[in-house]
């Protein structure tokens, strides 16, 4: 009996031992709150090649549009076009987020009725453009503004002292953030994606941009938005390979209040190189559109 | 490398069903969804631009005439990440490429699917550029 | 020193010593150094001459500043061919020129002297370049990696990048042949190689020089040289030139879409 008992014992005692010594599950891993590496000026470190993901301005009860979507015109969009940015294995982290506009939550945007008027009017007039002016935005590969660069692209952060720099591998938009907290540009510089001033707080950068011209896109629905337009972001890296990236949108000659959009940056291969992205260099829209080249003279040599 | 290559291609599939909010550019304004067109002709050359690749053909016409069609395809980033190179398709390359004609009426189309002889398709999760031999092979998604 | 000095000598030279070390300094420290200590680069840079209308000695005219040459040796050294083919782009650059008149990324080395500012963002595995004009960008990778096999050309090339003691050391290929020199049609072709040097003479001058190969187009390599200038304007920024829609503006604004069905 006494046997027994003690064997049965040193078997509780082992299955006790095997018990506590089970790894945490994926969830109890996340909820132990991950805290980033620093940066040698001792902020939260989100250096490395990203893919975006998830950031959009979706709306219900959107006007149709001509443009739609690539798939809308039947044409399959492959794959491979996703450039071959992918992200890391663990996914657990991105279970259950919210992506897009989480505000308002329904997506019925707050529109000035008289700016959503004069949107509806002007879609239709996008296919065929009636003019330069209604020719899509993305397709003219300018600076794209606050959200609409091409997310089939990776971005990379660098962090020196004082500033948070963002590359897009799309048409090479670089944002240089200064985190000091400094003074916007002087009001009459309008800039296609703003002028950005930044501050930490705590784990997460804020980023203030104001300064925007109104030659920009913010989607397929809003084709412009107004030179009043006022963004607000954060960043803070909540795993080693997610960054947490909401985006609150603020046109008050458009909108009757702020738009907040959540997003994501997903690790991509740690050895990915920015390659350079010459959108207009190589785009052929305008001269299919108006019949003739944007080179005005005798005419660019082609390879 | 093998390892790497499957998880790009589970990978690329996930990313399939992400739609991107928007594309770089509108499919609409230059080219028409109600003209497709296929052709068949050998590659006269492969320009790789940003932000398209495009890929010259030569059609021969049923009176013997040559047309060079010129294909837009995507951007050469998305390529060279996927391990395709400059001479991956060196010209004289026999092609069958479907695709959306122009709205101008040039011999000029937005590439859907380009086709090499051995039926491998050059932009689907499923095509591998040559040369890189059974390590390359991946499963389409 | 053996003849004895009085003392009122050895102030004056010991103030003369201490004054010559601290001249010194002024001339080749305070560079800005990395933790690795290294030259940091970090900061906006303009160049202040007139290479960007011609490498080459220019002669004033009206909307067109005269300057000195850049080039060692003065001239470009052309093949006979190549030379009649510039002659050909002078007098067509005020339609040709890809960077001036079609907003086209300038290539290497012009972007360094447009007339406009750039920033280099210095990190220790790869130094940025983000040029004002067209937001051109480059990445001058310094992991040690080697320019990929087998990719195509790109407008301001692919740069990898190693340092020699304090100077940065550049190399540049798959430069797109499409870029010019300048805006005096100075070209090349598809086999440009280029390697710059960056060195740093004290916190706020640059001595840039880059050595262009090109057998195709030269009959030899050459190289050119200038100083880059720190912008040290208060709180100073890349802004945006945005030449392609200041271009689109000009040539479209106007114009009606055509091919398409009515």
């Amino acid at each position: 009996m006494k046997a027994v008992l003690s064997r049965i014992s040193a078997a509780t005692a082992v299955l006790a031992f095997v018990v506590t010594a089970v790894p945490l599950s994926a969830q109890e891993k996340a909820a132990a709150k991950y805290v980033a590496p620093r940066t040698a000026d001792n902020h939260p470190d989100m250096q490395g090649a990203w893919a975006r993901r998830g950031v959009g301005l979706q709306e219900a009860n959107a006007p149709s549009t001509p443009l739609g979507d690539f798939g809308s015109t039947g044409q399959p969009y492959p794959t491979v076009f996703n450039t071959g940015v992918f992200t890391t294995q663990d996914r657990s982290v991105l279970q259950g987020r919210p992506a897009g506009v989480i505000d308002p939550a329904d997506r019925v945007l707050p529109w000035r009725p008289e700016a959503d008027a004069a949107r509806r009017a002007f879609i239709p007039k996008m296919i065929p453009p009636a003019s330069l002016a209604y020719v899509e935005k993305a397709a003219r590969c300018v600076l794209p503004g606050p959200l609409e660069a091409d997310d089939r692209h990776p971005y990379q952060i660098i962090q020196r002292p004082g500033y948070f720099v963002m590359m897009y591998e799309y048409n090479h938009v670089t944002r240089v953030i200064p985190t000091d907290g400094r003074a916007h540009v002087g009001s009459n510089v309008r800039l296609f994606m703003g002028d950005p001033v930044g501050h930490w707080e705590g784990e997460t950068l804020v980023v203030d941009t104001t300064n925007f011209n109104d030659k920009t896109s913010l989607g397929r629905t809003v084709p412009y938005h107004s030179d009043a337009l006022h963004t607000v972001e954060r960043f803070t890296r909540i795993d080693p390979n997610v960054l947490d990236y909401q985006i609150t949108i603020e046109d008050p000659k458009m909108f009757t209040r702020p738009i907040k959009i959540a997003g994501t940056f997903q690790a991509a291969d740690p050895k990915t190189e920015l390659m350079e992205f010459a959108c207009a260099e190589g785009s052929q829209v305008l001269p299919n559109v108006f019949g003739f080249e944007l080179a005005p003279g005798r005419g660019q040599a082609s390879k | 490398m093998k390892t790497r290559l499957y998880l790009l291609v589970a990978v690329a599939a996930l990313l399939a069903f992400h739609r991107p909010a928007l594309a770089h550019h509108s499919f609409a304004a230059e080219f028409d969804a109600n003209k497709p067109v296929t052709v068949n002709g050998t590659v006269n050359k492969m320009d790789w631009v940003n932000p398209h690749s495009w890929i010259y053909v030569d059609v021969k016409g049923a009176d013997g005439t040559v047309v060079t069609w010129r294909f837009e395809m995507g951007p050469p980033n998305a390529l060279l990440r996927m391990g395709w190179r400059k001479d991956s398709i060196p010209p004289g390359t026999e092609v069958k490429i479907e695709g959306y004609r122009a709205k101008s009426g040039q011999p000029v189309a937005n590439a859907k699917t380009v086709t090499l002889p051995d039926g491998r398709e050059l932009f689907s999760g499923g095509s591998t550029p040559p040369g890189l031999g059974e390590a390359a092979a991946v499963a389409k998604p | 020193m053996t003849p004895k000095r009085g003392p009122r000598f050895k102030a004056v030279l010991a103030m003369f010593l201490w004054v010559i070390p601290a001249v010194g300094q002024a001339q080749t420290g305070n560079i800005p150094r990395g933790p690795d200590g290294k030259p940091d680069l970090s900061g906006v840079w303009q160049v202040l001459n007139s290479a960007a209308w011609d490498l080459q000695d220019h002669t004033g005219a009206l909307d067109f500043p005269p300057g000195q040459s850049v080039v060692e040796g003065g001239t470009i050294p052309y093949l006979p061919a190549a030379a009649a083919k510039q002659r050909d782009n002078f007098e067509h650059r005020e339609t040709d020129d890809p960077a001036e008149v079609t907003c086209y990324l300038p290539g290497v080395p012009r972007a360094t002297y447009m007339p406009f500012p750039f920033e280099i963002i210095q990190t220790p595995k790869v130094i940025v370049f983000s040029y004002e004009f067209a937001h051109a960008r480059r990445h001058v990778f310094t992991d040690g990696s080697p320019h990929p096999a087998g990719f195509p050309d790109f407008w301001m090339g692919d740069s990898r990048g190693r340092w020699e003691g304090d100077t940065l050391v550049v190399d540049v290929t798959n430069l797109d042949e499409r870029t010019w020199l300048d805006r005096a049609g100075n070209f090349h072709s598809d086999a440009l190689h280029v390697v710059e040097r960056y060195t740093p003479i004290d916190a706020s001058h640059v001595m840039y020089e880059a050595t262009l190969e090109d057998p195709k187009v030269f009959s030899r390599p050459w190289k050119i040289s200038m100083p880059l200038y720190r912008r040290i304007d208060k709180s100073v920024k890349i802004l945006e030139y945005e030449c392609v829609y200041y271009l689109q503006d000009k040539r479209y604004g106007n114009a009606k879409p055509v091919g398409v069905p009515q």
